[in-house]
């Protein structure tokens, strides 16, 4: 299992347009993936998932992943959050 | 209930408006499906009705200008109000729905101020589209894409 936390910067928060880059990247990988914020879970693989959480600026967020690809998918999640200045 | 017959499910417009593609909208995120497929309606009448007629709202965004619907079924909906209104952080929508409401064709989402949203938000092309991860088997059927349309008229169907 994989696992990074990082603060969000970007000043509206998690909203549609950059969760959906992360849930892209996401779906191109075979491992589990969870996003934890503020005592809520979700699926880094469902937008809807994401945007329910509401995650807002300056809130921190765990990722979480586990499968075959697991070494691979967290430094591409970690890649689009960061040249996505997400974080 | 015949093991052969096919699963449709009906989007409906959620308010008057123009309607065009979901790949010619400006912004690139939606115009390259990377959210998922569907149409775009630039608005022309400010109450926002559910664009189903069952199913339940699964997410309001907490700038009001977001919906994530559920169609019961698998697929869920993104309703999105204009582009980059996330910006506006609520300003001009007024909206009553709140997460885990029934959805019906006379459900209202919220209440647009055309007036305010038309000279401050960046675009009001509004996507309203069935989400990449969750469409599923199901295949979407663009019923309208071009013209006018009106709250309640068929935008697309998803059929499995």
């Amino acid at each position: 299992m994989k696992e990074i936390t990082k603060k969000i910067t970007d000043p509206i928060g998690l909203h549609a347009r950059p969760a959906s880059l992360v849930v892209k990247e996401a779906n191109t990988f075979e491992s589990d993936m969870k996003i934890f914020s503020d005592g809520k879970e979700g699926n880094l693989k469902s937008i809807m998932n994401i945007m329910a959480m509401g995650v807002k600026t300056g809130e921190e967020i765990t990722i979480k992943i586990e499968g075959k690809d697991e070494d691979k998918a967290i430094a591409a999640i970690e890649k689009v959050l960061v040249d996505n200045n997400l974080v | 209930m015949g093991l052969f017959k096919s699963k449709e499910i009906v989007v409906y417009a959620p308010f008057d408006g123009t309607v065009k593609p979901i790949d010619k909208v400006k912004d690139q995120t939606f115009a390259q499906k990377i959210l998922g497929d569907g149409v775009a309606i630039t608005p022309e009448s400010e109450t926002v009705v559910s664009p189903l007629d069952s199913g339940s709202i699964l997410n309001v965004f907490h700038t009001k200008h977001a919906y994530g619907l559920s169609t019961g079924n698998g697929p869920e909906l993104l309703v999105h109000i204009g582009m980059d209104t996330v910006l506006l952080k609520g300003e001009g929508i007024e909206s009553e729905a709140v997460a885990g409401d029934k959805l019906s064709n006379k459900k209202v989402l919220a209440t647009l101020d055309l007036k305010f949203l038309n000279k401050n938000a960046p675009s009001m092309e509004s996507p309203i589209i069935i989400t990449n991860d969750s469409i599923g088997n199901y295949k979407i059927e663009i019923l309208k894409d071009s013209g006018k349309v009106k709250a309640g008229e068929a935008i697309f169907k998803l059929i499995k």
